[in-house]
């Protein structure tokens, strides 16, 4: 179990590049048209807010800005990248807060236990996961190097003991 | 001129070449949409089947249509979420293609790579029917030939499914016999083939026609099509990459087995370009590799008893026999726009 966990720990590190360009794929286009609305330069219904002043598109705005500044750090190994990884899980975390108790005010409690409410619990919880094992991998590419680096120094061959 | 300089220098020339090449291509042929009505349905009501019975096997074909229906809920049109969609599929076409060229021929021979592929239709199908979602399909292969894990293998499979059931698992298949591998492809092809069936079967109010029920009732009129010109048809197939894949070196039982494959699933479609080349592009992809090879080891390969080097090869990117027709750029009256 121990190593099935570990092998599961492995394939999201080395895969977290291409998760995080899925859900940039996913989610830009979407916040590029709403903020071309809200800039007027696209025509659909607003938020209701001033121009660039509604909290969730800004949430959104930075959570994106965070992931793809994260991509570029993630050679050779994501866990370089892991700082800001975190922090556009944290935003996301704000922006999933922000929407919840928008959508708590208008529905009602009901919503807590709505489709769309599990499906962002589940997400922000795979998503932790995700960062986790990113954490824990680093951590065990840097062990060995610690280990080697502390070692005592290999013993010189005197000359003539050939 | 030292000799270092001298490789450097032609393979920058060749490089410049690659490059305008595709460009120069796109620009004869042009690119088409296809599709489009279809997509306003199938994005609007992912869910409901809305087609009429001729037009229902595109629920066979979900990912491309689920992925657009997405964007729509988030607000996007339907003409913007085609071309979101689709462009996503070009560029991650694109770099698969390049991620595979680079890592089985190496970074210095990519361009040699694209010259031998240029002379392949899979260009031209890739540009003449934007809307198929052949682009994700060839993408997720591609993925699949340089993807080490087990399990990211088995879900490049499945997307290909997703993309495209029947022509996924004939190009699974066709890569088993190329590549004497496809045990460890089964299991993802089997999850695909399970959702696909979940989607069209469960998640859709009424199961719709599949590409099987329109050929059973189209048979006579798909066979006599196609015993009709069948010359034509092989010479279109593949174009001047024939002359790369009936050379006597190439041409074994397994890979015989492939162009026999793909002959039958292009003559029971009735298309003998894009099928028939998306089902061989297994074949498509070992070729190239082992040409390139040959190319880098012996500075170009032999063709009719003389040895041509790549810059020469490039040129037969332009000897489609659909130059013939009415595609050629300033015949059609070349627009930037998409079909509405």
């Amino acid at each position: 179990m121990r190593r099935l966990i570990l092998r599961a720990q492995i394939w999201v590190a080395d895969h977290v590049a291409a998760m995080v360009w899925i859900l940039l794929v996913l989610w830009a286009p979407p916040i590029v048209f709403t903020v071309l609305v809200d800039l007027k330069l696209a025509n659909a219904a607003g938020s209701g807010y001033l121009s660039l002043r509604d909290p969730g598109l800004l949430l959104s705005i930075m959570q994106i800005l965070l992931m793809a500044a994260a991509l570029p750090m993630m050679r050779p190994h994501p866990g370089r990248a892991r700082p800001l990884l975190l922090a556009a899980l944290a935003v996301w975390f704000a922006h999933s807060a922000w929407t919840l108790q928008i959508r708590l005010r208008l529905i009602g409690r009901a919503d807590l236990v709505s489709s769309e409410t599990l499906v962002t619990f589940a997400a922000l919880a795979a998503a932790t996961g995700v960062v986790l094992a990113v954490r824990d991998r680093r951590q065990q590419l840097e062990t060995p190097t610690a280990i080697a680096t502390t070692a005592p120094p290999p013993a010189v061959q005197q000359p003539g003991t050939t | 001129m030292p000799r270092r300089a001298h490789v450097v220098s032609l393979s920058s020339a060749l490089a410049f070449q690659a490059v305008a090449t595709v460009m120069l291509f796109v620009w004869l042929y042009g690119w088409q949409t296809i599709d489009l009505v279809e997509w306003r349905s199938l994005t609007a009501a992912p869910f409901s089947v809305t087609l009429e019975p001729s037009q229902q096997f595109l629920y066979g074909s979900p990912f491309a249509h689920l992925l657009g229906a997405y964007y729509q809920r988030q607000g996007i049109g339907v003409v913007e979420s085609f071309v979101i969609v689709h462009a996503a599929g070009l560029i991650l076409l694109a770099y698969a293609a390049a991620r595979v060229l680079i890592s089985r021929c190496g970074v210095d021979q990519l361009a040699a790579g694209v010259l031998v592929i240029a002379a392949s239709p899979l260009l031209l199908t890739i540009l003449s029917w934007i809307g198929k979602t052949d682009d994700f399909l060839l993408a997720f292969y591609l993925l699949l030939l340089v993807a080490r894990s087990p399990l990211t293998r088995a879900i490049l499979c499945a997307l290909m499914v997703l993309c495209h059931r029947e022509l996924a698992v004939t190009m699974l298949i066709a890569h088993a016999l190329v590549r004497a591998e496809g045990v460890a492809l089964a299991g993802g092809a089997a999850a695909g083939l399970a959702i696909s069936f979940l989607y069209t079967n469960v998640l859709l109010d009424a199961a719709p026609a599949t590409r099987l029920d329109y050929l059973l009732e189209h048979a006579r009129v798909v066979l006599s099509g196609a015993v009709r010109h069948p010359l034509v048809h092989f010479a279109a197939a593949l174009g001047p990459f024939w002359i790369f894949v009936l050379r006597p070196s190439a041409l074994t039982i397994r890979r015989t087995a492939v162009l026999g494959m793909a002959a039958v699933v292009a003559a029971m479609t009735l298309d003998f370009t894009r099928i028939f080349v998306l089902a061989s592009a297994p074949l498509v992809i070992q070729l190239t590799e082992e040409i390139v090879a040959e190319i880098r080891d012996h500075g170009g390969i032999v063709l009719l008893g003389s040895r041509l080097p790549v810059s020469v090869l490039g040129i037969l990117a332009f000897a489609q026999l659909h130059l013939a027709g009415d595609r050629l750029s300033w015949i059609r009256g070349f627009s930037w726009t998409i079909t509405q």
